[in-house]
């Protein structure tokens, strides 16, 4: 694999890494079922709530539509285990690349071919 | 005209495959463990079928549901819309089905098109049609076991198409509800078809592979990775919803249908029960002769050429068919060994000629006579 396909391979599993780390971010939201009200947190959590309401505040409206398109096909209850999936559908495409571009180095076959007798 | 078509086909294929190759480099291109796919969504249906097993109540009794009684609908509910991660695994369970019959169907026309099918072959491609019966056979089990209003009108269309059948269609029917009527035995007799049947899967695929010397059974992570990523993807874009209970006392009329593994009773509803049968079993019958009378060009074996043959029994071991047999030399040869090709076995596919140091060996009929040459070279190359 010459210089530039290893850029732009490069390029690829950091912007998918990036998405899988946003995505992450919505496990609390998962948890609740993708829903921003702070009530909904179990009580140990919510002693923290200002704080993890500021932090997750910009990725909030990602788990809104998440949850949107989910509800919108007649799912009512778990809806945060379909962030889940979508988190681990993303770790293992990035997790796949990553093996890929390890891996392609030794996928030329290295043939040895015997000496004529 | 035929062998024209298969050979733009085979063409078409291999260029598809190059194109793939350059993205993925040889070792992590799907066509190249396109029967190993099918078999990695088994394990993935397996897995997740283990986890439904433990939540699922085989019984169709509803008589009771205000005391809070289960059953098959109300356990498959449960699991949906209660148990953590349920309705995924049950998206899975019924996504990776899906995707196993389309790998299947990719696995079976890449064989047709790469002429892979013939002669020796021809275990292969028959234990296969075998197989794919099986699996939409227990693709519709598992619709019946979720016990909504598509499973009671698809369990009373079966019924009704066994007992047109003459002679045997009884006793099918009998076997096929665990008694006369629709009944709890009928559920767990659906559950133990569904999972009984799943397993044996497992002795078609050892006849499957058995002509094999070295089978792919298992695509590499990288691959294995997406797999599941896809049949994720899905789960989250088309979730899974469970329908109506079904209710003994009342007939559906009309019913969702997955093309993967309900297209009979989409046939079954259209056309008389005479003909549904005639095209099921001539379908059957004519994907399993397809090896004898699809006339092609005969393959070639591969011939030892003898007095050059040292015996050193590498061909022997790189020959993907167990073509080839190490006999004791004739008393005049310096050499112990010599390889002979079993002719009924040989697929004419070449590895034997690469393998060989000693340009002791030729297939006469190679395809392409440039690979030939091709192999000739590197070897001379070196
Ligand atoms: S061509 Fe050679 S390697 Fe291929 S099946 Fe025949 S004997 Fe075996
Ligand atoms: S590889 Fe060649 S030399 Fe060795 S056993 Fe086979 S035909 Fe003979």
């Amino acid at each position: 694999m010459n210089r530039s396909h290893f850029f732009i391979l490069l390029v690829i599993v950091g912007v998918l890494a990036l998405g899988t780390l946003l995505i992450s971010s919505l496990m609390p939201f998962a948890e609740i079922g993708l829903n921003d009200s702070v009530s909904s947190y179990p009580g140990w959590l919510q002693s923290v709530a200002g704080f993890l309401v500021a932090f997750y505040k910009p990725f909030m409206p990602i788990g809104n539509d998440l949850a949107k398109i989910v509800t919108a096909k007649g799912v009512t209850t778990n809806i945060g285990d379909y962030a889940y999936v979508v988190f681990l559908s993303l770790a293992l495409v990035i997790a796949s690349l990553a093996i890929g571009i390890v891996g392609r180095e030794d996928a030329t076959e290295k043939t040895v071919i015997g000496d004529k007798k | 005209m035929y062998q024209e078509v298969l050979k733009q086909l085979n063409f078409i294929t291999l260029e598809i495959e190059k194109l793939v190759n350059k993205i993925t480099t040889n070792k992590y291109n799907p066509f190249y463990y396109h029967g190993a796919l099918p078999q990695f969504y088994l394990w993935v249906l397996y897995l997740t079928g283990l986890l439904l097993f433990a939540y699922y109540i085989p019984t169709v009794d509803n008589a009771y549901l205000s005391k809070k009684m289960v059953n098959a609908w109300t356990s498959v509910d449960y699991i949906t819309k209660t148990l953590p991660f349920g309705a995924i695994f049950r998206g899975m369970h019924r996504y990776a089905g899906d995707a196993m019959v389309i790998t299947i169907i990719l696995h079976m026309i890449r064989v047709w098109f790469t002429d892979r099918y013939r002669q020796y072959r021809w275990v292969q491609w028959t234990s296969g049609v075998l197989l794919l019966v099986l699996v939409l056979f227990i693709g519709q089990t598992g619709y019946y076991l979720v016990w909504d209003d598509r499973s009671l009108i698809l369990t009373r269309m079966t019924v009704s198409s066994l007992t047109y059948l003459p002679v045997i269609g009884e006793p099918i029917k009998h076997w096929f509800l665990n008694g006369d009527l629709i009944s709890n035995l009928t559920m767990s007799n659906f559950l133990f078809i569904h999972i009984g049947l799943s397993f044996s899967l497992l002795s078609f695929l050892w006849i499957h592979y058995v002509r094999m010397t070295r089978p792919v059974l298992t695509p590499p992570p990288a691959i294995n990775y997406i797999l599941v990523a896809l049949v994720l993807l899905v789960v989250f874009i088309y979730p899974i919803n469970s329908g109506q209970m079904a209710d003994l006392n009342h007939q559906p009329t009309s019913f969702d249908i997955d093309w993967f593994f309900l297209f009979p009773y989409w046939l079954m509803a259209k056309v008389n029960m005479g003909v549904y049968w005639l095209f099921m079993l001539a379908g059957v019958v004519a994907l399993t002769v397809v090896p004898w009378f699809v006339r092609s060009k005969p393959v070639e074996a591969a011939e030892v050429v003898t007095n050059k043959c040292t015996g050193c029994s590498l061909c022997y071991r790189d020959c993907p068919w167990q073509a080839i047999e190490m006999v004791p030399a004739p008393p005049t040869s310096r050499f112990k060994l010599l390889a002979t090709v079993k002719p009924y076995r040989c697929t004419g596919c070449g590895v034997c000629v690469g393998a060989c140091a000693f340009d002791a060996i030729d297939v006469p009929d190679l395809p392409d006579a440039k690979v030939l040459d091709q192999i000739k070279g590197l070897v001379g190359a070196t």
